[in-house]
């Protein structure tokens, strides 16, 4: 279980994260235009940057955590060991006991099988494909993975999917790929807005809204960007969140 | 990494000096091969390490010292701010000319066992010549500057050098291991300057 109190991250003396509250004991979707602050939330909670407040991993303060190995991520500044596909696999088994033979099992079930071939060789998605297949393979307590679909082929992202369903008790899912988050429909599903965390409703119930402006009796969800406020209406006259196809056009409210 | 796999502080200072002394054993071997050669080839007699075992345990010793070192250096550009890289680069460098010729130069009594650039020094002077080797240095290069008369107080003490490089090394360990585990993760991009 990830526990979030009162957490606020700055960046280069730059308010990324706001008092953020939130506990997460599921796979939960998270969703948010760049520069919101979703990767800033994940490199926290994996320990990768210092924050204010508490995240507690499995009642664990992350600040303090010292070889908990319950915990996996596919943010690329975990895996900065090794120069080849092949000495990654080898180095991160053993430092966080990933099965080999799943993590080659998983790579060939998407075509990844030139393993003696550099990391900075690899394409952008092949990189993506790794690193969120080493995050998976060892099936962890809690997973966070950062744009898991980025830059990958339509065919391997509904792989990538499936990997997700399957491994992985709880954690946290960041996309902007409305398509892939909408089979996630019973997610609990936050949206991250101005460092400010909204949520959680489920994923099924967002597809169905359209963004009204203003307060709406019976929104599912309220967010406010600069001074104006915004409702997600179930039965909204505008457009529904699932035509949207990518997420990047709700966020120009 | 060290809050969310098995990897330990000490692991990891373990695994870099195993590797340096290995990669160090191999530079230092040539290094020798190569020096004496030069000083065999001018002075026309063979003039190669006159006790070997003592010289390859200086050696990985040195080793030892200096990866701890750069290590310490290189954490502390992590803790600090990539930004102080090009700063802290130049410490080991100062410190070098400072004791380097300091130890030529200068009387610099026991605090010659004090620095571990003059401690490791001497060790490996005295590995090659296996003899015992002059604490003030200065004297025996200033008689030679001068008229040939050698005149200086004591010789190097080699225990105590071994003690002083083998303290310098736990300590800088032992100032690592800490600042390792509390490490944040600083992008390289930071510490370009433009």
């Amino acid at each position: 279980m990830i526990e979030l109190d009162n957490v606020s991250i700055n960046l280069n003396k730059v308010s990324i994260i706001r008092d953020v509250t939130a506990k997460i004991d599921s796979k939960v979707i998270l969703l948010g235009p760049n520069g919101s602050g979703k990767t800033t939330l994940l490199k926290a909670i994996a320990g990768i940057i210092p924050y204010m407040g508490s995240i507690r991993v499995n009642g664990n303060e992350v600040k303090r955590a010292r070889n908990l190995n319950l915990l996996s991520t596919n943010l690329p500044e975990a895996y900065s060991l090794g120069r080849t596909v092949e000495d990654v696999i080898y180095l991160y088994q053993e430092l966080k006991s990933i099965p080999e033979s799943n993590v080659k099992e998983l790579l060939r079930s998407v075509g990844f099988n030139d393993l003696k071939k550099e990391i900075y060789g690899l394409s952008a998605g092949q990189g993506v494909i790794l690193r969120t297949v080493m995050a998976l393979a060892s099936d962890p307590q809690v997973v966070l993975l950062d744009e898991p679909f980025e830059n990958v082929d339509a065919a391997k992202k509904l792989k990538i999917v499936q990997w997700l369903k399957e491994y992985g008790k709880e954690g946290i899912i960041v996309t902007h790929e409305i398509d892939m988050a909408a089979m996630f429909k019973e997610s609990p599903t936050f949206m991250i807005l101005e460092g400010r965390l909204y949520g959680p409703v489920s994923m099924g119930g967002l597809m169905e809204c359209s963004i009204e402006e203003g307060s709406h009796p019976g929104s599912l969800m309220e967010v406010q960007v600069g001074n104006r406020k915004f409702s997600f209406v179930k039965e909204g006259k505008g457009k529904k969140m699932k035509d949207m196809v990518i997420l990047d056009r709700i966020y120009n409210i | 990494m060290l809050r969310f796999s098995k990897l330990t502080p000490q692991y990891y200072l373990l695994s870099i000096y195993l590797g340096a002394l290995v990669v160090i054993s191999v530079i230092g071997l040539i290094t020798l091969s190569i020096v004496g050669a030069m000083f065999s080839a001018h002075f026309g007699i063979p003039l190669y390490p006159r006790n070997m075992f003592a010289e390859t345990g200086e050696i990985l010793l040195a080793a030892l010292l200096m990866t701890s070192l750069s290590l310490l250096l290189n954490v502390a550009i992590v803790k600090i701010s990539r930004k102080a890289q090009n700063l802290i680069s130049f410490v080991p460098l100062l410190l070098s000319f400072l004791f380097g010729y300091g130890y030529i130069y200068l009387n610099l009594g026991n605090l010659t066992y004090l620095s571990p650039y003059t401690a490791i020094d001497s060790l490996l002077i005295q590995g090659y010549v296996n003899h015992p080797i002059p604490l003030d240095l200065s004297a025996f290069v200033i008689s030679n500057l001068n008229n040939g008369q050698l005149n200086y107080l004591g010789s190097l003490n080699p225990i105590y050098a071994v003690l002083s490089a083998m303290m310098w090394f736990l300590l800088f360990t032992a100032i690592s291991i800490p600042l390792v585990r509390s490490l944040y993760y600083r992008p390289l991009e930071e510490s370009r300057i433009a």
